[in-house]
């Protein structure tokens, strides 16, 4: 008998436009000490199933119809009194912003306490032994201080991994995850997927995993469902999923997904058209007829399509899955190899970012040499912290370097803000930004920045010629001419990026700056904005500086690399150099905590231990001295690294020679 | 709220339209009808059938009450009710939002200013604004109305300087946090000045918080203006001013109930109506 | 934190300083003179030229102000005193002391005769308003907030928008109407004296109700959005989830946080009662404070209105600071 079994579950809210089915009808089934991970994008219905199971609706939701069986019990039917008991008894949550999850004015220990105390009547002395001893489980270093300490004062995978206690401490059957590790940086992230595979052996604590990430959830899992509008539209083991993916909307997710080892050239992203329908308004026969590229008439459209039991334990609801093609057909590779030129764009050298904080300094980037050429794409990588956001507004003239020269154009632009740069200059150089909420002005037109970019670089003038420009420009990023009038809030976050990326290029950029451009996007909306941005890139010629914490996609798009690190340079060079031995010890650990969405692939493992150092207090020799698993001896502490130059331009910054760093073991390996 | 409000693509700050959705809130629209009643008779007052707020009928002096010739009968000097509180309504609904609109202006620049070059622009802003803002506002009125003496522009600029640096304040804080959104730095990138970043980028997204403090300014100056009339400080006689009413006939508060209790009724119902609208407006920017 | 009060002190001062000078320039510069205001209406021209010339008064502002300054901390002696006047102004602790007011020309007598009396009548009317305050806008906040959205929310949420729509004199008209006029249950005026067949406490309700009803309205819509807003944080949703009992979750972890922003506002209806007593006051005739504050500034009364509005300001300022240190002290997110 199943631990928790959802049977016909529908969720529905009230809100001021009418009852909304946020969950039209959902079953599914977990195992004791199973661990199942449900994916889908965001909108979809994920939070609010979890949040269901726990009784949590708000005074606006109900369950008008389904049963939540927990251990025999059906708890969308329990009284509170019973609700409380199994509430953090037996079924515990793991947040996703463990910044906001704990109370600000209460001590760790006071927060982990309570649990016991309320649960199992421990007293204030069990209660605290059972605090210290879940926080050693969950290995956070001196648990006595720990508890004393105030949530601000820990950093954000420290929280978590506080979060992660609580909800262990009165030992639950069932453990739900809700992104646990979204907002992380990927090498804490990986620490903590880690800390979850081990605790749930220890524990035997069934998992529910929710997230949007497919390579998140292949390293905890071991069985996957995907969600769609509400609904679960494919069920399977987790290696028979990512082998045969069955349902389209699982292969649209793959297939958006960049894949170990595949670059722009040789296969392109295929993003999933159109987006996710808002609640309540999804066809009843198949939430994803709309999108889907095999949707027949008659045959999809008729009847509401049940589970199907394709074999080997493999659910699919699909009325069309065994018309499908056997492999998702990979699009043509259309893209011509890289220019290879060596026309360098923009040449930064010692450039230097120092914020005096009282009588300190801090060094948000301290020496920073890189290149990048014509029309190529040139990624910054690193972890936040690393500087790389720093150093792109330097760039972009947003901020200015306190040392070093930037040149672009033939000038020496690194302590020109953009106030003093000439109108060419600032055409010139572009930037598109992260979030796509904050990139366009509320309050204005989405066309409004697009015609006022024309009219300020000269591009064009007159209200015909402008209105002619603008219609070009949201025609260069796929987007109908009417939108121009829409206001920012009526567009999806692809469209708004979109738009940015349009205001980018009004002034003909010779390079663009992109910070982060896809990192707030669902995965199938991101690889449609990668296209589109790639492709006038490609078009128009662009020089591409892309900033990014995602070493998939920089792997994917990048013709060079730069891996940066509390403010320097560890390693720089062409991108395959960069996933290849010989690795700086830093992008190597890197690399390795990139949860990868094929379990076929196996990925050697290397954490980091401890916190990223103080920018204000960074160590004297080299900066990874601190946290390195290669580390030689106190010449790292003491003396900054040599700069080691292998082939076709391939830098690294570190005291072990080239030939021993060349004989590691690579990161990513076939299982077969 | 992840857990009572399904999210969609349009989630985000809404509070733009909310001027449209006004319809929506039940208590804004009582506030709103409440408001508009007292600006319908203001601005119908000359037009109506009354008797000359001004002109004594002595004939009703002996017996002031309710009668077919004055409904709300007369006060001590035997001048018609009804039609000094249509007229006093006209004073106020002209000064009060007249003063809170010049406040935004002057508080709008501080808060602007203050908020974009921070530096000493801002503490010099805000140093001046805590000295205004230490100063217990009715105490601050009566000193000020006192010294330079009773009229309605006066009591504006009494207004301006009460209120303004509250406002600064708000404004302040809302740039603060609108200079981190990106769409500011997008505008650098289009060289843009520092005024029309100002006034074209910024100030528009303020006006959501701003919209429901304009109105509780607007029940709060109301009262300033009551109160300052009550406290023989208001319009100069024989100007029908409700406060001063108010203080006219609380002497014969025994005798005469009516004479006070109209003005009175009249006053808070105008106050109320602008708070409820301010009310109605914070529930509308919450829902979304 | 001993720095930062001892930051926070110097700054109060200079509030206060430039505050009083702003005063100053407000009561000297308006239309009329000086000396006409001090000597009244019935002066010979003569008289007040001579005064005029007495009181240096064609200096400078800011001369005069620091003269001023002078004689409050005892440097100089007050002017006004000076038997050549032949003014018959005295105190009988001397022309020249710390905490020298002046003379009040209003009431004829030293402002420290006039001022301390007054101000503890008032500090009698404002502190038992807030020891009403207080409670009642706490428990009706926190039970509107609570549950945000109930019936016991709207009704709260209602009667307190209504009671802050009432400005305090028109609360003194309807409530002497119904209690004095119409119930005869309470007196209409308040002069603290036993001699009106009225005793004292009930002389005190009228006044405490009005100060008290207008302002917990307020307090309590910022108690009730603070509480509301702090039960959707995902802290809440935690504790809740974890399965503490109601009254734990509430009270352990909603309570705490949500008091910490109306801490802040309670403290500074300390100041807004202080501007708030002046209506009142008038309203019951209560011999206080406010009232003769507002009677200094209708007569002209500089050195009166100097002395009560600085005594003013150093409570406004000195509640502001007392907010500031117990916020931090509260939110250990705020401590360093």
């Amino acid at each position: 008998m199943a631990l928790l079994s959802i049977r016909d579950l529908r969720v529905e809210y009230r809100t001021s436009r009418g009852t909304v089915a946020a969950i039209p009808d959902f079953s599914l089934d977990i195992g004791a000490g199973e661990s199942f991970g449900l994916v889908g994008e965001s909108g979809c219905g994920k939070s609010t199933l979890i949040m269901a199971i726990m009784g949590y609706m708000g005074r606006n939701g109900g369950m008008p119809r389904g049963q939540i069986l927990f251990e025999g019990k059906d708890l969308a039917r329990a009284t509170p009194e019973e609700l409380r008991a199994i509430r953090g008894g037996r079924i515990a949550i793991v947040y996703q912003e463990p910044a906001t999850a704990l109370n600000p004015s209460l001590t760790i220990g006071q927060q982990l306490m309570e649990v016991p105390i309320a649960h199992t009547g421990a007293s204030q002395r069990e209660a605290r032994a059972a605090a210290a001893r879940v926080l050693q489980d969950v290995h956070l270093p001196d648990p006595d201080s720990v508890m004393r300490r105030y949530p601000h004062q820990l950093s954000g995978g420290q929280k978590q991994r506080v979060v992660i206690a609580m909800a262990l401490l009165a030992n639950p059957a069932l453990l739900l995850l809700d992104e646990p590790t979204t907002g992380l940086d990927v090498t804490v992230e990986a620490t903590v997927l880690d800390l979850l595979n081990e605790l749930r052996q220890k524990y035997g604590t069934a998992l529910f995993y929710i997230s949007h990430n497919l390579g998140v959830i292949a390293q905890v899992c071991d069985r996957i469902g995907v969600m769609y509008a509400g609904r679960l539209v494919e069920d399977a083991p987790a290696a028979e999923l990512f082998a045969h993916p069955r349902h389209p909307y699982t292969r649209g997710l793959l297939a958006s997904l960049p894949r170990p080892g595949a670059d722009k050239h040789s296969h392109p992203l295929v993003s999933i058209p159109g987006v996710v329908p808002s609640a309540g308004r999804a066809p009843e026969s198949c939430g994803f007829l709309t999108r889907c590229g095999f949707a027949t008439p008659g045959v999809c459209d008729a009847a509401p399509v049940a589970m199907i039991d394709s074999g080997a334990g493999h659910l699919v609801r699909c009325a069309r899955w065994q018309d499908l093609p056997a492999e998702q057909v990979a699009a043509a590779a259309t893209r011509g190899a890289a220019v290879r030129e060596s026309d360098v764009v923009m040449d930064a050298h010692d450039i230097s970012r120092v914020f005096p904080v009282g009588r300190r300094k801090l060094l948000a980037n301290d020496r920073l040499n890189m290149a990048a050429q014509r029309g190529h794409v040139l990624a910054v990588v690193g972890e936040s912290g690393s500087g790389k956001s720093t150093f792109a507004k330097v760039l972009a003239g947003l901020d200015t370097a306190t040392g070093g020269k930037l040149r672009v154009m033939g000038a020496d632009l690194a302590s020109v803000p953009v106030r003093r740069r000439t109108p060419q200059q600032v055409a010139a150089i572009q930037m598109v930004f992260q979030n796509p909420d904050g990139t366009l002005n509320p309050s204005h037109p989405v066309g409004w920045p697009l015609a006022r970019a024309l009219r300020k670089f000269g591009i064009a003038s007159g209200k015909a010629d402008i209105e002619k420009r603008v219609t070009a420009l949201l025609d260069m990023v796929r987007l109908p001419p009417s939108l121009r009038h829409a206001l920012p809030r009526q567009l999806s976050g692809g469209q708004k990026q979109r738009i940015a990326i349009a205001r980018a290029f009004a002034g003909n950029p010779e390079l663009l700056v992109a910070d982060e451009p896809v990192s707030a996007l669902d995965v199938s909306v991101q690889a449609a904005v990668i296209n589109l941005l790639l492709r006038i890139q490609e078009e128009q010629g662009t020089t591409l500086v892309f900033i990014s914490h995602d070493l998939g996609l920089v792997r994917y798009l990048a013709d060079e690399v730069v891996v940066m690190y509390l403010g320097q340079v560890m390693e720089a060079g062409p991108t395959a150099a960069i996933f290849e031995p010989p690795y700086h010890p830093y992008t190597e650990a890197l690399l390795s905590a990139v949860p990868v969405p094929d379990p076929s692939i196996r990925t050697k493992r290397i954490r980091l231990q401890g916190e990223i150092p103080s920018p204000l207090n960074v160590p004297a020799g080299c900066r990874f001295a601190t946290r390195c698993p290669r580390k030689l001896g106190t010449i790292c502490d003491t003396t900054p690294p040599p700069r080691r130059d292998n082939r076709d331009g391939h830098v690294i910054h570190c005291h072990i020679p080239l030939e021993q760093l060349a004989e590691v073991e690579p990161v990513f390996r076939h299982a077969s | 709220m992840p857990a009572s409000l399904p999210s969609t693509e349009t989630a985000g700050r809404a509070t733009p339209g909310i001027l449209r959705r006004l319809p929506t809130s039940g208590v804004a629209m009582v506030g709103l009808g409440i408001v508009l009643f007292w600006v319908v008779l203001a601005l119908l007052a000359p037009v109506l059938p009354m008797p000359d707020p001004n002109k004594s009928d002595y004939a009703a002096m002996s017996a002031p009450f309710s009668s077919a010739k004055h409904w709300l009968g007369v006060d001590s000097l035997g001048r018609d009710l009804m039609s000094r509180i249509i007229w006093g309504g006209r004073t106020v609904l002209a000064v009060a939002p007249l003063a809170v609109l010049a406040a935004y202006t002057v508080g709008c620049i501080m808060g602007l200013l203050a908020g974009y070059y921070r530096g000493w622009v801002d503490t010099l802003v805000s140093r001046a604004s805590d000295v205004i803002l230490s100063f217990p506002v009715i105490v601050l009125y009566v000193i000020l109305i006192a010294n330079i003496g009773p009229s309605a522009l006066n009591i504006v600029v009494a207004v301006v300087l009460a209120s303004s640096p509250g406002i600064a304040r708000i404004v302040r804080g809302l740039v603060l946090s609108l200079m981190h959104q990106e769409f500011v730095a997008a505008a650098y990138m289009r060289r843009e000045s520092d005024i029309f970043v100002m006034v074209i980028e910024l100030l528009p997204n303020c006006r959501g918080p701003l919209i429901t403090d304009f109105c509780l300014r607007l029940g709060y100056t109301t009262i300033t203006i009551g109160t300052l009339g009550f406290l023989g400080l208001g319009l100069p006689p024989p100007n029908p001013d409700w406060g001063g009413m108010v203080k006219q006939a609380t002497a014969m508060i025994t005798v005469f109930p009516h004479m006070s209790l109209y003005p009175t009724v009249a006053l808070v119902s105008l106050i109320l109506g602008f708070n409820l609208l301010a009310d109605g407006l914070t529930e509308l920017s919450q829902a979304d | 934190m001993i720095r930062y009060m001892l930051r926070r002190g110097a700054e109060m001062l200079i509030t206060l300083l430039v505050a009083s000078f702003l005063v100053f320039l407000v009561t000297e510069f308006s239309p009329g003179n000086v000396a006409r205001k001090t000597l009244g209406a019935f002066a010979l021209q003569s008289q007040v030229d001579l005064l005029y010339e007495k009181l240096h008064l064609n200096d400078p502002l800011l001369v005069r102000y620091v003269r001023w300054a002078g004689v409050l901390t005892g440097l100089q002696a007050d002017p006004l005193q000076d038997p050549a006047l032949k003014l018959d102004f005295k105190d009988p602790r001397g022309d020249q002391y710390f905490g020298n007011f002046g003379y009040s020309t209003l009431y004829k007598a030293p402002v420290n005769d006039v001022l301390w009396d007054r101000l503890g009548n008032t500090a009698l009317l404002a502190g038992l308003a807030f020891a009403v305050i207080v409670p009642l806008s706490l428990l009706l906040g926190v039970l509107a907030g609570m549950r945000a959205g109930t019936t016991l929310d709207r009704v709260v949420s209602t009667i307190s928008i209504i009671m802050t729509s009432i400005p305090e004199f028109a609360l003194g008209v309807i409530l002497v109407a119904v209690f004095v006029v119409w119930l005869k249950l309470l007196p209409g005026t308040s002069p603290l004296k036993n001699n009106s067949g009225w005793p004292i406490w009930t002389q005190l309700i009228l006044p405490v109700s009005v100060l008290a009803l207008y302002d917990a309205g307020y307090v309590a819509r910022i108690v009730r959005a603070s509480m509301a807003e702090v039960m959707a944080k995902p802290y809440v949703r935690t504790a809740v989830l974890k399965g503490l009992p109601w009254r734990t979750v509430i009270l352990r972890h909603a309570l705490r946080n949500a008091l910490i922003a109306p801490f802040t506002v309670i403290l500074l209806q300390i100041n807004w009662l202080i501007g708030g007593v002046v209506v009142t006051e008038l309203v019951f005739a209560y011999p206080g404070f406010g009232r003769m504050l507002l009677d200094a500034s209708l007569f002209g009364d500089v050195s009166l209105i100097e002395a009560a509005t600085l005594i003013a300001l150093f409570v406004a300022t000195a509640t502001q600071l007392l907010s500031d240190i117990g916020y931090r002290l509260l939110d250990p997110q705020a401590r360093r």
